[in-house]
């Protein structure tokens, strides 16, 4: 081999060198039903021929009649929506695009501190707990993905004892399943103001910018970080200090496309609702002034003083509240508002569901999907969430919280579904805690 | 999605208390990780750990055929998306490395074939002046401007033979050609590299 071949060689290696990761593979929701096949069809198959037609025929009508049996188990309409049901498939395998991976908080006893945690709702398991630093109260966290379903960001604020919690800390969380290491967290070097708070935050599609709502004494910030360097490229400021929401006058970040940030505002004491479109690619710093109003709906009602939880609309008198959105959310589509929404029905009895506003006819919403508990539900115990939708917004992972007098008080218990064409499929056992997808 | 947390009340109860915005927190260590799996769950499972073993090394050998990393990185998923749709064709779970870097082969003469030169020189612009600094030397940078430079079958021939450690057999198989022509075009490139390096120096 002469000089010039060796050459070619150890440029051709260290070119390949250079490339040193590759972005997470993604395969679409169906997947292929068999296992590779090694053996050839055998003779005696072609006897079954004949047989190929009445046999297809008589699986059809299996097919059909199972179909209509589990849609019938499905309906909500006055079912249960018992979460730990049964050995019911995962949300993800059913609903298609439904995310699989979630990122959130739990508390780990082997640890004994608090942990991100990583899980697969398909598999119905944690595969990775990352304690937060030992002693540390986790006062507010905060996690969003990415597109791929492989990319989270996380915010956490964690104090010592009863010490002022301080600025958040943010971490990337990255799925690699199937690896020998497959989740990697590391910090990110966002630099956040200690004296304000993360109220929500949003991960942009590809990942790479973190949009996020922050309130301070002064009012509120919508602000956009590259998570690669962890740089402020854009601050939009709200003289919004209080309203019926309280701490959270602006929330519900979604992001439209690459370059388009949608928010909800909610204005008091008249309570006003409102989604706003925000182009975070171009200058400016007002945030009302600078952004779009794409979707609103007013609330005709008198904040209570006292009594009833404080989250979300859930200040206002429930009778006046009930076509509000608890959170209201732009669709990724941007075609479309979607929201949780606590109702009343004709028998007296509460149930959730979950709406979809079309920007084009925002007065004639869709339903998405409804549940009822069988129980009697004196309220709900914080708002009717979208934890998650799909572009299109036909498809949501919806939280719900009912509450139920039982002996002795109230008992409340936790539901996440996901929701679609008026079905719900709870997921088999309630997930580790709350968390974002 | 924001989260206000209290610290659950002890560890012997695998609920906390109602928190303040009404979720539960369950003890994460005593979670059922049992998982029932779906059929397709298997073949997810399969080509995952395929992509692990293999994603990285075909991504570099596209990323030498085209010297464009989006472009790498696409024909490498294109090839894995192309696996699982054919996943119940292929005779057996071990010819999958093979499909793979024929399938990612492919998909690079492809894209080569369709790609009109403006694009490929804008591409190499763009990517000379970003990985400048992570090639060895400055002679190692232009040995690779020049293989950029090559037929695309010689250029394949190199990567063959040189990084992949092919023998000339083994070449023409992977490229359906005779040995002779894997043999002849490798020298070709060999000498062309020597001319175009001499006349850059």
């Amino acid at each position: 081999m002469n000089p010039l071949e060796d050459e070619i060689r150890d440029t051709l290696r260290s070119k390949a060198a250079s490339l040193r990761e590759v972005r997470p593979l993604r395969l679409p929701p169906v997947a292929p039903a068999h296992k590779p096949r090694a053996v050839p069809r055998a003779p005696w198959a072609r006897r079954l021929r004949a047989w190929q037609g009445p046999a297809v025929a008589a699986a059809i009508v299996v097919l059909v009649a199972a179909t209509l049996v589990t849609l019938k188990s499905l309906r909500n309409e006055h079912a249960a929506p018992v979460a730990s049901r049964g050995p019911v498939a995962g949300p993800s395998s059913a609903a298609g695009p439904a995310p699989r991976y979630y990122v959130g908080f739990g508390w780990s006893l082997s640890a004994g501190s608090w942990a991100i945690i990583v899980g697969d709702a398909q598999a119905r398991k944690t595969i990775a707990t990352s304690p937060l630093p030992k002693g540390g109260v986790l006062s507010d966290g905060a996690t969003s993905g990415a597109a791929d379903d492989r990319t989270f960001v996380v915010s956490a604020v964690a104090g010592q004892g009863n010490a002022v919690p301080g600025a958040p800390t943010w971490y990337l969380a990255r799925i690699f399943p199937g690896s020998a290491d497959p989740v990697r967290i590391t910090k990110l070097p966002i630099k956040f103001p200690a004296d304000e708070a993360v109220r929500d935050i949003a991960l942009s599609g590809d990942g790479t910018e973190l949009a996020v709502v922050s309130s301070a004494s002064w009012g509120a910030d919508v602000r956009v970080y590259s998570v690669a360097t962890g740089r402020l490229r854009h601050s939009w400021s709200a003289d919004i200090r209080s309203s019926v929401r309280n701490l959270e006058p602006i929330a519900d970040l979604s992001w439209v496309g690459d370059s388009t940030v949608g928010f909800a505002v909610t204005y008091s004491p008249q309570v006003r609702e409102e989604v706003r479109t925000l182009d975070v690619g171009k200058t400016g710093t007002n945030l009302l002034a600078d952004s779009h109003l794409v979707w609103s709906q007013y609330v005709h009602g008198t904040p209570l003083s006292t009594g009833e939880p404080h989250h979300g609309l859930t200040n206002v008198s429930r009778l006046a509240a009930r076509h509000a959105c608890d959170t209201p959310f732009l669709t990724g589509n941007g075609q479309a508002v979607v929201c949780g929404n606590s109702t009343y029905l004709s028998d007296n009895r509460w149930s959730a569901v979950w709406l979809a506003y079309p920007l084009a006819t925002p007065t004639r919403p869709r339903v998405i999907g409804r549940v009822q508990e069988p129980r009697d539900v004196s309220s709900f115990n914080g708002p009717i969430s979208v934890d998650w939708t799909n572009p299109a917004g036909t498809e949501v992972i919806g939280s719900w919280n009912p509450q139920v007098q039982v002996a002795g008080g109230t008992k409340v218990t936790n539901y996440e579904a996901v929701i679609e064409n008026g079905k719900f499929m709870p997921f088999p056992r309630p997930l580790d805690a709350a968390v974002g997808w | 999605m924001v989260i206000s947390y209290t610290k659950p009340k002890g560890p012997s109860s695998s609920r906390a208390s109602t928190f303040p915005v009404g979720v539960s927190l369950y003890y994460v260590d005593q979670m059922d990780t049992r998982a029932p799996e779906a059929p397709h769950a298997a073949v997810d499972q399969q080509i995952t750990a395929l992509y692990q073993a293999h994603a990285l090394s075909l991504a570099r050998l596209a990323l030498l055929m085209l010297g464009d990393r989006d472009a790498a990185q696409d024909v490498v998923q294109d090839a894995f998306l192309g696996l699982y749709r054919r996943w119940d064709k292929l005779a057996s779970a071990d010819a999958a490395p093979a499909y793979l870097r024929a399938s990612v082969l492919n998909g690079c003469r492809s894209l080569l074939k369709r790609r009109s030169l403006p694009t490929l020189h804008a591409a190499e612009a763009s990517m000379d002046s970003a990985e400048a600094a992570l090639m060895h030397t400055e002679q190692q940078r232009a040995m690779f401007a020049a293989i950029r430079r090559l037929p695309a079958r010689q250029r394949e021939t190199l990567v063959l033979r040189y990084y992949l450690d092919m023998s000339e057999d083994q070449a023409a198989r992977v490229m359906g050609v005779s040995r002779g022509t894997v043999k002849a075009a490798t020298s070709r490139a060999i000498a062309a590299i020597g001319r175009m390096l001499k006349e850059e120096s």
